[in-house]
């Protein structure tokens, strides 16, 4: 993939980029605030931006901001933004619109390289990307909790990684069930819910998201 | 107008004071008897300050030297009052005697331009208004410069001092949480610039490392983060050594200036003449005036050289910062802001001189206190 890179560190700029570019994709652009951060994005229309939360002049959420702009602006840019805190307020700034193309991720998780590819691909491919620990945000916070208190342990997991924006298979391949097993589990969260029941991947992330931060 | 009001009062009241107090100094009296009667003129006129002009005086009152301006201003202000406030007085009540009586005369008033015929009744009223106001205004006049003159010679009485202090200490209070509030952001920028983006470095290099096909790369890739991490180890103790140097506590205030100077990247010379260890805030305000000074100076003054005294007098502690830069160091940056804040919460002051050219001097001056049992 073509990808855009907006970090601040120079340290850890160089360093995506070796990552990025190990994996085979390939960084058209590494700039280090928003307003270049913008240009490269006008000028190269990357598959993904990859962008950092906190970058000068502000040092605040200059990330966000640029990220809202890519995605109001520049249609078909995946962005994936990469905070050192979970802020549940960005999130749901970033999930104003629909989830598609849409990453949030903690810093840290760059470490678990093949987690962060495999969120940047579906990122990529016009799919979600929600760090765990801002689900468990959302679910810790949200006013749902009799309804969610009615799903099974598995339902709970099988809820937990369609939140972070896993499609059927990949949530199948990471808790070991089948797919069908999966898709049985979907129907009755669904049903517990009261949410439609939808086959689209997106229309489906974003209810629950949705449902979540209520 | 009430206060108005108290002041003609207490001008009013002021007047055989201001007689008995010109007696009480000048007449010539029994051994000890003067001192007796000047306590007690004292004692009223604390009071006529307390009901009248909302002074607290409690003590000084009774000095010979304010009772004597204050015989002179009660019996001058006495007169400059009583003189009009008779004119007019006659005026009025002639001008009333002959307006019921009806003994009148037609009297023309005369101005340029103007002819008017009035009665000497009408005539006498408003003339004897006008001089009463007139007095009233004078008595005002001598309530106002009582009011100077007490404070002149009494000075701030003590309710004033206590509500200047406590003007003072809330200000030094909610400065003192905006520096830690400042000092805490500072902390904050520190970790997130410097050790949490080592520390995501490291893991990623270690991620990648682990990720890797290749034995090869992946133990260059160990290597690099082996150096990143002890970047990161440094960075941690630096940055922890920024909030807080234990050497302070343990080691003095001499120990941890003389670490100051040796890391700094300029020349710094400290003179240490304290014959006792400071308190510990002193001790800490003192050090960080230090290090926000030398790194001010590393910074923005192109300064070659930079000098640190520390001193004391018997009530004070001072540090003097100076360094041979171009100057122009803004009281109003966020560092010496901060430090201000601190100094003033210790009832200390903070001057910082440094005019466009240089050279630059940092001063703080902190009311000495030092620890028990500790030279």
């Amino acid at each position: 993939m073509r990808i855009v890179l907006a970090e601040d560190s120079v340290l850890l700029r160089e360093g995506l980029v070796h990552l990025l570019t190990d994996a085979g994709h390939e960084v058209v652009a590494a700039v280090g605030d928003a307003a270049a951060l913008l240009d490269a994005v006008a000028r190269e229309r990357p598959d993904v931006a990859v962008v950092d939360v906190r970058m000068p002049p502000g040092q605040s959420d200059e990330g966000v901001r640029a990220a809202l702009r890519i995605r109001a602006e520049v249609p078909g840019v995946g962005v994936l933004v990469l905070s050192q805190y979970v802020e549940k307020h960005y999130a749901a700034r970033l999930l104003g619109g629909a989830p598609e193309g849409l990453g949030y991720l903690l810093k840290d998780r760059v470490a678990d390289v093949a987690e962060f590819l495999g969120a940047l691909q579906r990122v990529g491919e016009g799919g979600a990307a929600f760090d765990p620990e801002v689900v468990r945000q959302l679910l810790a916070r949200t006013s749902h909790h009799d309804a969610l208190a009615r799903l099974s342990p598995r339902e709970r997991e099988v809820l937990d990684h369609l939140a972070q924006g896993f499609a059927n298979q990949a949530i199948a391949n990471r808790l070991h069930l089948a797919l069908s097993t999966v898709e049985k589990h979907l129907a009755a969260i669904a049903d517990k819910l009261d949410l439609p029941h939808d086959g689209d991947y997106n229309r489906r992330v974003l209810a629950i998201l949705r449902y979540l931060e209520a | 107008m009430g206060r108005r009001a108290g002041t003609l009062v207490g001008v009013v009241v002021g007047v055989p004071l201001a007689v008995a107090e010109a007696l009480a100094l000048l007449l010539v009296w029994p051994p000890g008897a003067r001192g007796r009667v000047l306590a007690l003129l004292g004692r009223a006129e604390a009071a006529r300050l307390a009901r009248w002009f909302d002074r607290d005086v409690r003590d000084g009152a009774g000095r010979a030297r304010f009772l004597a301006a204050r015989a002179v201003t009660g019996l001058a202000g006495g007169y400059l009052i009583a003189t009009p406030l008779f004119v007019g007085l006659l005026l009025l009540v002639g001008g009333i005697w002959q307006a019921l009586a009806g003994e009148a005369n037609t009297v023309p008033v005369v101005l340029p331009g103007i002819r008017i015929l009035t009665s000497s009744a009408t005539l006498g009223i408003a003339n004897g208004v006008l001089v009463v106001l007139v007095a009233l205004g004078v008595a005002l006049g001598v309530g106002a410069v009582e009011r100077r003159l007490t404070y002149a010679l009494l000075g701030p009485g003590e309710r004033e001092r206590l509500r200047r202090r406590i003007d003072e200490l809330a200000s030094t209070r909610s400065g003192m949480l905006a520096a830690i509030d400042e000092e805490r952001r500072r902390i904050e920028r520190d970790l997130h610039d410097g050790v949490q983006q080592r520390g995501v470095a490291v893991a990623m290099l270690l991620g990648r490392a682990r990720h890797s096909a290749d034995p090869a790369a992946a133990a260059g890739l160990v290597d690099q983060a082996w150096t990143e991490a002890r970047g990161l180890l440094d960075e941690a103790r630096e940055v922890a050594w920024r909030i807080y140097p234990t050497a302070l506590d343990e080691l003095g205030l001499h120990a941890a200036l003389a670490g100051v100077a040796e890391r700094s990247a300029l020349p710094v010379t400290v003179h240490h003449r304290l014959s006792a260890r400071p308190v510990s805030e002193v001790e800490t305000a003192l050090y960080f005036v230090v290090r926000e000074a030398i790194t001010n100076a590393v910074k923005h003054s192109g300064a070659r050289d930079v000098v640190v005294v520390v001193a004391e007098t018997p009530t004070t502690t001072t540090v003097v910062v100076s360094d041979d830069g171009r100057g122009g160091a803004s009281p109003d940056g966020q560092g010496l802001r901060g430090l201000a804040r601190r100094v003033s919460a210790l009832d200390g002051t903070f001057t910082v001189v440094s005019p466009a050219g240089g050279p630059t001097e940092i001063t703080a001056v902190l009311p000495r206190a030092d620890r028990a049992g500790d030279s």
